[in-house]
C-alpha cells in the first residue's frame, strides 16, 4: 500500500514565515535564525485564569434591568463608552488598557475539556495525544534562553486538580511550567537548615563527577533533560525570593489588598518584571451553581483591587506594551438563573478581556442581545481566539512544531485572528 | 452464555485461518537474534557489546521485578561461576511474586491509565489491582485477561473486578472505544470519533463505529444492589461525520474484520420483537383515545348516556387487546433472552453483541501485534511501532519482519505473556550495552546495534530509591524487633513481605509518583525531567528521612564502617547494584578525606549523589 507520511499530507497551504520549528531544544534541532529575533523581543504573558467560570454578567458584559441582569448595576468606567459591573469599580478605572470580546461562543461547557481547550487551542484529542499549553508554547518561542523561572504557575492548592496539566506535551520538560502554591515560592525549593551552601557544593560535585563517567558513550535525549533539571532547580532556588512578597511596601500591600489572590498578583508583578515569559494566575473558584450573587461578590472583591492594581503597575513600568494580558476562565455563566439562584455552565455568549502587547486598548468587540442570551454580532469562537492571542505575540498562529516527525499546528484553525483588537 | 459462545468459536475458527504457521524448532530469543543481527550488522558501526554481570542483573530486576536488586542478591550473582547464571535469573525472577507485583502495576497505567480514583467507583482500583496481580501470579493469558474486561458482566465474583475497564471509563462511549483501540489494537481512534482521521487514511469513523456497536445494546443495571452489565436485544448504531455530514449505520465489527451478523433465527424473532412493539403501541394509543373520548363523552350532557356508555364498551376492548398484544411483546421478548428480563435478574440474551466482542478483538492481526509491540516496548524500552497506538500504512513497524515474527510467536504461544518476555530477556539484543562503540548514536539505535537507555518509571523509581535507602530493611527490621508472631507470620514470605512494605511504605512511594508521574498518562516510557523533581530530590522531607540513620538503613550501616573502600564497596552495591570501580574508591576517599571531621554529612552526600545520579535514574 502507498504510504502517505504526515509531511506530505500537512503541507502547509500558507507557509509560515517562522517556518517549522523544532521541538524542545533536546532534540537537538538548531532554531530558524527568525524564531531566534522572536526571543530577542522579550515579550511575555499573564494569563488570569478564572477557574469554574466567571459570570460575564457580574463582570464584562452587565445587562441590568432585565430579566437576567440580577441585582448590580453597571458602571462607567476610564474608557469612555464602556461599562462594567460595579462589583469591578477598582477595574473600571483600569479598562483603557483592556479590550473586551463579548461575543466569546466556544461551544464547550465541560470544566475539564473547556479547560484544556482555553489553555491550549486545541479541542481535546484532535491528533490523539495532548497538545501543549499555550504557555509552554509561548516558553518554547519566546523564552527558551531567558533565565529560569520562564514559565510559572500561580495556584491555590486546594483548587489543584490531580491531573497536573503539567501541559508541555510534546515540547519537552524544558517548556514545563513551574507551580507556585499558595503564595510560597515551589515546592521543595528552600533548601532545609542542614543543607549547608558547602555541603549543597559537595554533593553537586559528586553527582557530576558520576555523570560525567555515566554519560560516556550514553547519547540520550533523556538523560540530558534529567542533568539539566537540576541546573534548572538550582536557578529556581537561587531565585525563589521571587516568590516571596513579604518585602513589599506597605503602599503595595494596601493596594493589593489583604487577600491571597492580592499575594498572587504581586508574586506575578515581581515574575514579569524579572522577564518571566508566561505567568498563569489563577483564580477561583468561580463555579455559581448555588447563590450566584453572593459568590460572584466575594470572589470579585478579592480579585478586583489586586487585578486592577497589577494592570496599573505593568502600564505605569511600560511592561504592559510588551506584555499580553488575558483574563479568562473555562466559560462564562448561564444568564437565566437556576432554582438556586445560581448561574450554571455557559459557552454561548460570554467575554474574555484582553490587553497589553500587540492589542488596541479600549476597544469592545462583539455584543450579546439585550439579556445577554445570545451574541449578536462579533462572535468569537475559540479558533478565532487562539489566532488572536498568538498575533498580538507577532508569532505566526499557524506556525508549526515538530512532534517527533509530525508537524502540528500551534492552535486550532478554524478563524481568522481578530483584527479589530489587533495593535 | 452456551448460544454466544458458540457463535464465538465460529469465528474464532475463521481467524485462525489468518494466524501464519510458524516454522523452525529454535526459541523465539534465537529466532529474534537472528533477525536483529542481520538488521544491526548493516553498516556503518559496530555492534555494542554484551553488558556484564551487574549491568544485567540490575535490569533484569528492575524489568522483571519492578526494583533494584537487594544487596545479597549483587554479591552472589557476580560470585556465581555457573555459565548459564543469566538464565537461571531470568528464569527464577519470573517465578518471583514480585514480577506479579511489577507487572500488575505495568498493566495497571496501560489499561487504567493512572485515572483518578473516585469514591463512587463502581470497582475500586484496590480490587482491581489485586484482580491482576492475582492474574499475573497464575500467569493468566493476555487473551483470558481481555475476554474478562470486555466480556465480564458483573456476576462472577472472580471476574467481576475485571469490569473496571468497562466501569472507570463512566459509559463514556468515546473513551471506552478509543481506549478498546487504542490500548489492545494499536491504532488510536480518538480522531475518528466524529469524522474520519483527519491524518490517517485508514482510521474510518465507520471503525469507531463498528467497534462501539459491540458496546451499543449494553448499559449499567442493579442486581442485588450490585451494578453489572445487561444488553438489551434490538438496537443499531448510527453515526454522522461532523466534517462532511455523511452519516452510516455500522453493525459490530473489528476494522477491516467481518461483520458481526446476527444468525437469520435471531433476525426473524428480532422482527417479531419489533412487530410486537409497534403493536403494544399502537394498542396503547388505542387505548389511550379510548379513555379520552370517554372523558369526552362523559362531560357532555346527561341526555347523551349512550354515548358514554358505547364510549366505555370501547375503553373495555381497547384495553383487553391491550393486554393481548403485552402478552404477545412479553412472549416475543422473552424468545431472545435466555434468561429473560425481569426485577433482580440479570438477563441474557440468546445472541449477545458484547459476548462476541472479545473474540472477534483477539483474532483481528492488530490484536497481536499490539501486545508483541507493547511487551516489546516494555523490555527493549521503545515499540517497533511507535507512538505504540498509531499503526498504520503510513507508520509502519521500524522492522516489519521482527513485528511480523513477534505478532505470530505471540498468538502461537497463546498470549502467554511471561513466555514472551523470558524469550526476549534472554536474545542478545537485551543483554547489549547502552554505549555505542563509534558511529552515530541515533543510527546505531535505530539498527538495534545497542540497547536503549529506559527512565526508570515512577514506581521503579520510588520502590528502587527505597531499597537503595535501606528502608524497606529497616522496615523488615522493625517487625523482627518488634517479634509481634502475627507479624512475623507475614513477613516469612516473600508476598507476605511485600505486601506489608506496600502498607507501611506506601505513603514515600506516593510521594515519588506524585512528583515523578508524566504528562503523559499511561507512557510511562516518557520521563519528563522537571526541576520540581530534582527539587524533591534535593530538599524534599521525604528523602531527607531516608538519609538519617535508622537501624537497618542505608546510612546507619556506613558509618558503622571504617575503611574508604570498604564503604564504597557498600555503597555502590547497594545503591547502584556493582562494584565500585578504581576511580569509585578514589572518589569516595577524596570525599572523606576532605570531610575530616565531618564524616557523617560527607557519608549522606555520597549517598544522596548516588541516589539522584543519572546512573541510578536511567534503566541502562
Amino acid at each position: 500500500m502507498p504510504s502517505r507520511s504526515f509531511t506530505e499530507q500537512q503541507l502547509p497551504s500558507r507557509r509560515t514565515f517562522l517556518g517549522r520549528v523544532g521541538a524542545a531544544g533536546i532534540m537537538g534541532l538548531a532554531a530558524p535564525v527568525a524564531a531566534q529575533s522572536l526571543k530577542k523581543q522579550q515579550k511575555r504573558v499573564l494569563l488570569v485564569f478564572q477557574h469554574g467560570g466567571l459570570s460575564q454578567l457580574e463582570s464584562w458584559d452587565p445587562k441590568p434591568g432585565t430579566d437576567t441582569g440580577g441585582p448590580f448595576r453597571a458602571i462607567s468606567t476610564s474608557q469612555a463608552g464602556t461599562q462594567v459591573s460595579e462589583l469591578m469599580p477598582h477595574t473600571s478605572r483600569q479598562m483603557h488598557h483592556l479590550s473586551l470580546l463579548r461575543g466569546v461562543k466556544t461551544g464547550d461547557s465541560n470544566h475539564d475539556t473547556a479547560r484544556v481547550t482555553m489553555l491550549t487551542g486545541w479541542r481535546q484529542g484532535m491528533f490523539g495525544g495532548e497538545y501543549p499549553s499555550m504557555g509552554a508554547v509561548c516558553t518554547h518561542l519566546l523564552g527558551d534562553e531567558r533565565p529560569q523561572p520562564s514559565f510559572v504557575v500561580l495556584a491555590q492548592r486546594d483548587q489543584w486538580h490531580l491531573k497536573p496539566l503539567l501541559d508541555s506535551s510534546y515540547l519537552g520538560p524544558a517548556s514545563a511550567p513551574v507551580v507556585s502554591f499558595d503564595e510560597l515560592p515551589p515546592d521543595n525549593s528552600v533548601p532545609p537548615e542542614v543543607l549547608t551552601p558547602a555541603r549543597s557544593a559537595r554533593r553537586r560535585g559528586i553527582r557530576e563527577r558520576l555523570n560525567l563517567r555515566f554519560s560516556r558513550g550514553r547519547v540520550s535525549a533523556r538523560i540530558a533533560a534529567y542533568e539539566s533539571s537540576f541546573a534548572r532547580a538550582r536557578q529556581l532556588v537561587a531565585k525563589r525570593q521571587l516568590f516571596d512578597v513579604g518585602e513589599a511596601s506597605e503602599k503595595d500591600r494596601e493596594r493589593y489588598g489583604p487577600h491571597a489572590f492580592g499575594r498572587r498578583c504581586l508574586i506575578a508583578r515581581k515574575l514579569l518584571e524579572a522577564d518571566t515569559t508566561f505567568v498563569k494566575l489563577n483564580h477561583g473558584n468561580y463555579d455559581t451553581h448555588f447563590e450566584n450573587f453572593n459568590h460572584h461578590l466575594h470572589r470579585l472583591d478579592e480579585f478586583d483591587r489586586p487585578f486592577a492594581a497589577l494592570i496599573e503597575d505593568l502600564a505605569d513600568r511600560g511592561l504592559l506594551e510588551s506584555t499580553l494580558v488575558i483574563v479568562t476562565g473555562e466559560f462564562g455563566r448561564t444568564p437565566k438563573l437556576n432554582s438556586s439562584i445560581g448561574r450554571d455552565h455557559w459557552s454561548a455568549a460570554w467575554s474574555i478581556a484582553i490587553g497589553g502587547c500587540g492589542i488596541k486598548p479600549g476597544v469592545i468587540h462583539g455584543a450579546t442581545n439585550a439579556n445577554g442570551t445570545e451574541v449578536i454580532k462579533g462572535q468569537a469562537k475559540f479558533g478565532h481566539l487562539f489566532q488572536t492571542f498568538y498575533s498580538a505575540l507577532g508569532i505566526d498562529p499557524h506556525l508549526e512544531l515538530l512532534n517527533g516527525d509530525q508537524p502540528l499546528k500551534i492552535a486550532e484553525e478554524g478563524g481568522e485572528p481578530i483584527r479589530e483588537v489587533l495593535a | 452464555m452456551r448460544l454466544p459462545a458458540r457463535f464465538g468459536s465460529v469465528i474464532v475458527c475463521l481467524g485462525m485461518l489468518w494466524v501464519q504457521p510458524v516454522s523452525g524448532a529454535d526459541p523465539l530469543h534465537v529466532r529474534v537474534d537472528r533477525l536483529v543481527d542481520r538488521i544491526a550488522s548493516q553498516p556503518p558501526g559496530r555492534l555494542s557489546p554484551q553488558v556484564d554481570d551487574a549491568t544485567f542483573l540490575r535490569r533484569a530486576w528492575l524489568d522483571l521485578a519492578g526494583i533494584i536488586p537487594p544487596v545479597d542478591n549483587v554479591r552472589q550473582f557476580l560470585a556465581d561461576q555457573d555459565g548459564s547464571k543469566r538464565t537461571k535469573l531470568v528464569d527464577r525472577l519470573l517465578a518471583q511474586p514480585e514480577y506479579a507485583w511489577h507487572m500488575s502495576r505495568v498493566f495497571d497505567i496501560w489499561l487504567d491509565q493512572r485515572m483518578r480514583e473516585r469514591e463512587d467507583d463502581v470497582i475500586k482500583a484496590a480490587a482491581w489491582r489485586t484482580y491482576l496481580r492475582t492474574s499475573f501470579s497464575e500467569n493468566k493469558s493476555w487473551s483470558q485477561l481481555v475476554s474478562e474486561m470486555l466480556g465480564a458482566d458483573g456476576t462472577d465474583a472472580a471476574s467481576r473486578p475485571a469490569l473496571r475497564f468497562y466501569f472507570s471509563r463512566k459509559g463514556d462511549m468515546g473513551q471506552l472505544v478509543s481506549d478498546v483501540s487504542s490500548v489492545l489494537l494499536g491504532r488510536n481512534l480518538r480522531c475518528a470519533q466524529c469524522h474520519d482521521h483527519p491524518v490517517v487514511d485508514t482510521y474510518r469513523q465507520a471503525d469507531f463505529f463498528g467497534l462501539a456497536a459491540f458496546f451499543d445494546r449494553t448499559s449499567r443495571a442493579e442486581v442485588d444492589g450490585k451494578p453489572v452489565l445487561v444488553e438489551s436485544v434490538l438496537g443499531k448504531t448510527t453515526f454522522t461525520s461532523t466534517l462532511t455530514s455523511v452519516s452510516g449505520t455500522s453493525l459490530p465489527r473489528v476494522f477491516d474484520g467481518p461483520e458481526l451478523v446476527e444468525p437469520d433465527a435471531i433476525k426473524a424473532l428480532q422482527a417479531r420483537l419489533r412487530q410486537a412493539r409497534s403493536r403494544a403501541k399502537l394498542a396503547g394509543d388505542a387505548v389511550r383515545s379510548a379513555r379520552m373520548a370517554l372523558a369526552e363523552a362523559k362531560k357532555a350532557p346527561p341526555g347523551d348516556a349512550k354515548t358514554a356508555e358505547a364510549a366505555q364498551v370501547a375503553v373495555t376492548v381497547a384495553e383487553a387487546e391491550q393486554k393481548k398484544v403485552e402478552r404477545k411483546l412479553v412472549a416475543a421478548e422473552a424468545a431472545l433472552f435466555i434468561i429473560p428480563p425481569s426485577k433482580n435478574v440479570r438477563p441474557i440474551p440468546v445472541f449477545s453483541r458484547r459476548a462476541n466482542m472479545a473474540p472477534m478483538v483477539m483474532n483481528h492481526p492488530a490484536f497481536r501485534r499490539n501486545i508483541a509491540n507493547r511487551l516489546w516496548a516494555l523490555v527493549m524500552g521503545r515499540g517497533l511501532v511507535m507512538p505504540l497506538d498509531l499503526e498504520h500504512a503510513g507508520n509502519p513497524a521500524s522492522h516489519p519482519k521482527l513485528m511480523a515474527l513477534l505478532a505470530d510467536e505471540v498468538a502461537a504461544q497463546d498470549y502467554d505473556i511471561k513466555s514472551i518476555i523470558r524469550e526476549l530477556m534472554l536474545t542478545r539484543l537485551y543483554a547489549r550495552s547502552t554505549r555505542t562503540e563509534g558511529g552515530r548514536a541515533e543510527s546505531a539505535l535505530a539498527r538495534l546495534a545497542t540497547a536503549r537507555v529506559k527512565p526508570l518509571s515512577p514506581e521503579q523509581l520510588a520502590w528502587s530509591w527505597l531499597r537503595a535507602s535501606g528502608r524497606l530493611d529497616s522496615e523488615i527490621a522493625a517487625v523482627v524487633k518488634r517479634s509481634d508472631p502475627k507479624e512475623f507470620e507475614v513477613i516469612e514470605t516473600r508476598e507476605g513481605q511485600l505486601r506489608l512494605l506496600e502498607e507501611r511504605v506506601g505513603e514515600d512511594v506516593k510521594a515519588v509518583v506524585s512528583r515523578f508521574v508524566t504528562s503523559i498518562p499511561g507512557e510511562t516510557s516518557r520521563s519528563d525531567s522537571v526541576p520540581e523533581q530534582a527539587l524533591f530530590l534535593l530538599h524534599a522531607k521525604t528523602v531527607r528521612n531516608w538519609l538519617k540513620p535508622t537501624p537497618g538503613n542505608l546510612i546507619d550501616s556506613l558509618v558503622k564502617l571504617d575503611k574508604p573502600e570498604e564503604i564504597a564497596d557498600h555503597l555502590f552495591v547497594r545503591v547502584l547494584s556493582r562494584k565500585p570501580t578504581d576511580s569509585d574508591v578514589s572518589l569516595v576517599r577524596e570525599v572523606l578525606a576532605e570531610a575530616g571531621d565531618d564524616r557523617s554529612a560527607a557519608l549522606s552526600d555520597l549517598a544522596w549523589a548516588l541516589m539522584s545520579s543519572s546512573e541510578f535514574r536511567f534503566n541502562h
